[in-house]
């Protein structure tokens, strides 16, 4: 993984956006490990994230029976 | 949500869909395809849903992907500790003192004394009379009134420096102010 690869607006915003969760759930773990963990949690965020597929949207027409 | 949209009620039940809908841009997609049957304004609508899905997905996925990496990690540091455990922190072998580990066998010799100072009880009293009763109280009933009158700690604190209750604190000081009355008295 490239420095480029990782540092896109998208990842940025992914980071952004559960800081606080992230933050929240640090709060049950030892102050002297939270560093550490909150570092594995945004690591596998960016990771998940350029990985992962979820299954296809279902089709909104579908849904509505219009 | 706008009352023009005609949706029908179990629609509105579909959280995905009100959740769509309650944005502002996808509303109006919607209502435009909605007076506009057209294949390009129905793809929109499409679009759209779709990426809102995959955001909410993503959300979800992502929410409890952190909370059960937080569970996971005291778990592990949890196994961790237990396997190598510091010596302080190893639990004492004899099987009395269940629960106790070796640093609760430390003493703190730097922890201010509740018995510091160097007033006494007598050495307060000029009462001579008082001074002769106060030594024929029991060592117990002595250090009780001491520690209540002269270091003025509460009767909770006496009770906890003696491992007792603080009624059976407060009983003890009764008693020996009454031994003291019968004793000043008698004498009399």
């Amino acid at each position: 993984m490239t420095k480029e690869d990782c540092c896109t607006k998208e990842i940025k915003e992914i980071l952004v956006l559960f800081e606080p969760k992230i933050r929240k759930t640090l709060l049950q773990t030892a102050v002297q490990d939270r560093e550490d963990l909150a570092q594995e949690m945004r690591l596998k965020l960016i990771e998940k994230y350029r990985n992962i597929q979820f299954n296809k949207a279902p089709k909104f027409w579908d849904l509505v029976n219009f | 949500m706008d009352k023009k949209l005609p949706l029908k009620s179990t629609e509105f039940k579909n959280p995905l869909i009100k959740g769509f809908l309650e944005n502002e841009m996808n509303r109006e997609l919607y209502k435009k395809a909605i007076y506009d049957f057209t294949e390009e304004n129905k793809r929109l609508v499409e679009d759209a849903f779709a990426e809102y899905y995959e955001r909410v997905r993503r959300t979800a996925y992502f929410s409890s992907m952190i909370k059960f990496m937080g569970i996971d990690f005291d778990k592990k540091l949890r196994k961790l500790n237990n396997r190598f455990m510091l010596t302080l922190d190893q639990p004492l072998k004899t099987e009395t003192n269940e629960g106790s580990t070796m640093k609760d066998m430390l003493i703190d010799s730097a922890a201010p004394s509740l018995y510091e100072g160097d007033d006494t009880l007598s050495s307060k009293i000029s009462d001579k009379k008082l001074c002769e009763a106060l030594e024929r109280l029991t060592p117990k009933q002595a250090i009780v009134l001491e520690m209540i009158y002269v270091k003025e700690l509460s009767n909770k604190e006496i009770a906890d420096i003696f491992q007792t209750s603080p009624q059976n604190i407060s009983n003890t000081h009764k008693k020996a102010l009454k031994k003291l009355k019968t004793l000043m008295e008698g004498d009399l």
